[in-house]
């Protein structure tokens, strides 16, 4: 059975609340915290801190916020961190509820507390550290790379414009996963169903006019799982801080997969 | 497993999901045409039952009627016939987006909020208007 | 696709999904159809059902309804199954029990109906 609530030992307990910096503006940060046991030891619960910080101090947003907190109260605070612009997509967390990149999600945009946990349903190596492993074993599944019989040429492969313009929209996501993880049919089924980021990047390929493989990129989606476990929620599309449309791409999926069998 | 990576995969916690996650139009819709899809299951068997009882002679009928039309009958059939109004209507919004029309986000809440909306009145027009 | 392909439960993904939508094609004026006839029908005694199944368009509508109606509700049920019972051996037990239950409760609705179109 699908398992609705989370096991007991993942239920974070209250945490520790830190001594807040002083200051005319502060905010205040609940930040999920669990760290793997020391050798020999038994896990322990993950648990929510507080943390208080003064905003005349650090930048605009959350991933600022972050970056303060683990250069000036608490050095092992873990979370992932590369580009702050939102291109590399390794800071997508879950932000008051929703999935967001730190880097990008502005604290004045959020009201009240700001509650900070990592991307939903996944197993957590440390903080706000999700397991990607799974993930990108579904994205490497789909095999993304352009697939042809025709020998590469002395030259580029060419696309018109309109062919060209088929990709935007699908090229400009940086796999943050946060589309996946806001999925709750992927929340059931993420060993068996690939979630709106790796389909998203299926139709990427699909729709790319060089690749000659369609054919069976859409047959290998044809099964109980891998697509179909799509419900149209539209969560993904509600999330997706590059503001893109996964539903709609795996909307496309399906109608090329069923007119595809009808053909056949 | 890289060395980052020696915590067996049982001991490390779940994150928070469905007790963490905002809800929000897209998914409470979504959950709302699941619910009203099992209601009308059962209100499918309960046809056939009506069906079945009528069938038999007056007496299983005015039984049935009287067992209908009691308060708590009443009170589900309201219950149906709004979950009726709402699968379909929401039924006929995934058919678009089958088609996949109507899928950016803006149609995608314009849309929810006209399916909510027809439901609270064609629900009422059954139950006031006749 | 072939046409009669559409009506097999249990062969291809895709063939599942598009018979969920061709079913809710089906039951789009079929279901405003009956829902307008029942509100009526409810409240209407014995006598007047016989009369009202007595005209052949209603028998041939309502009865299309209902096939049409189970069909997509084992198809539906299957779906959300799938989604939940993650054992194969037991989602395909219980997937069975429903289909059990809703055949029974259909045969029960057209026996009833059989008898009512007869009088
Ligand atoms: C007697 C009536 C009906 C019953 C018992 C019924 C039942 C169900 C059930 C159980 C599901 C599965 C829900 C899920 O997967 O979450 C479903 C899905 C669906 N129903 Fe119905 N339904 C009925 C009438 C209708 C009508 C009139 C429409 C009209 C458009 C419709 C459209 C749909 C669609 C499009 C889906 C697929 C949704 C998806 O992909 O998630 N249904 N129905
Ligand atoms: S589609 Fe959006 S949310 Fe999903 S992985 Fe790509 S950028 Fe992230
Ligand atoms: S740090 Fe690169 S996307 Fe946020």
């Amino acid at each position: 059975m699908a398992e609705f609530r989370l096991p007991p030992m993942s239920r974070p307990e209250k945490g520790k609340e830190w001594a807040a910096e002083s200051g005319s503006n502060t905010r205040t940060l609940t930040v999920y915290r669990w760290s793997p046991p020391e050798d020999g030891a038994t896990a322990a619960r993950p648990r929510l801190d507080k943390f208080t910080v003064d905003l005349s101090k650090i930048g605009t947003m959350v991933l600022d916020a972050l970056i303060h907190i683990k250069n000036t109260m608490d050095p092992s605070l873990t979370f992932r961190r590369s580009c702050r612009e939102g291109v590399c997509g390794s800071c997508a967390m879950n932000i008051n509820g929703t999935n967001k990149l730190a880097c990008t999600q502005a604290l004045s945009e959020l009201k009240g507390e700001i509650r900070v946990l990592p991307l939903p349903h996944m197993r957590v190596v440390k903080d706000l550290v999700p397991d990607l492993q799974n993930a990108y074993k579904q994205y490497n599944e789909v095999r993304p790379w352009l697939r042809s019989e025709k020998p590469a040429g002395e030259r580029e492969r060419l696309q018109s414009p309109e062919e060209r313009e088929k990709l935007d929209g699908l090229w400009e996501c940086i796999l943050c996963f946060s589309c996946s993880t806001s999925c709750p049919s992927y929340w059931w089924n993420d060993d068996k169903y690939l979630g709106p980021a790796t389909l998203l990047q299926t139709a990427r390929w699909v729709e790319d006019s060089r690749d000659d493989d369609t054919e069976a990129r859409l047959a290998a989606l044809d099964d109980d799982f891998k697509l179909y476990r799509c419900h149209t929620i539209m969560n993904c599309t509600r999330t997706c801080p590059k503001g893109l449309n996964p539903a709609k791409a795996i909307a496309g999926l399906k109608s090329r997969l069923a007119e595809q069998n009808r053909r056949s | 497993m890289t060395s980052s990576d020696n915590t067996p995969q049982a001991d490390r916690p779940l994150s928070p999901h469905l007790s963490a996650y905002r809800w929000q139009l897209t998914s409470l819709l979504s959950i709302a045409h699941r619910l009203s899809g099992v209601a009308l299951i059962i209100g499918l068997v309960a046809l056939s039952f009506w069906l079945f009882f009528l069938g038999q002679n007056a007496q299983a009928s005015a039984l049935v009627k009287i067992i209908f039309f009691s308060w708590f009958g009443k009170l589900v059939q309201i219950g149906f016939t709004a979950a009726f109004f709402y699968h379909l209507l929401n039924g006929v919004r995934h058919l678009l987006w089958d088609f996949n029309l109507g899928l950016e986000l803006p149609q995608v809440y314009r849309s929810g909020y006209i399916v909510i909306v027809l439901t609270l009145l064609l629900t009422l027009a059954v139950w006031v208007g006749t | 696709m072939k046409p009669l392909a559409l009506f097999a439960l249990h062969r291809g993904t895709t063939r599942h999904w598009a018979a969920q939508r061709v079913t809710a094609v089906l039951l789009t004026p079929l279901g405003v159809w009956f829902v307008a006839a029942s509100i009526n029908l409810f409240r209407s005694s014995r006598e007047e059902v016989v009369r009202w199944a007595d005209n052949p368009l209603s028998l041939v509508l309502f009865s299309t309804f209902f096939l049409v109606a189970y069909w997509h509700a084992a198809l539906g049920a299957t779906e959300i199954l799938t989604d939940y019972i993650h054992n194969p051996a037991r989602r395909s037990v219980v997937k069975n029990v429903i289909y059990f239950v809703l055949g029974l409760s259909l045969g029960f609705g057209l026996v009833g109906l059989f008898l009512l179109a007869r009088g």
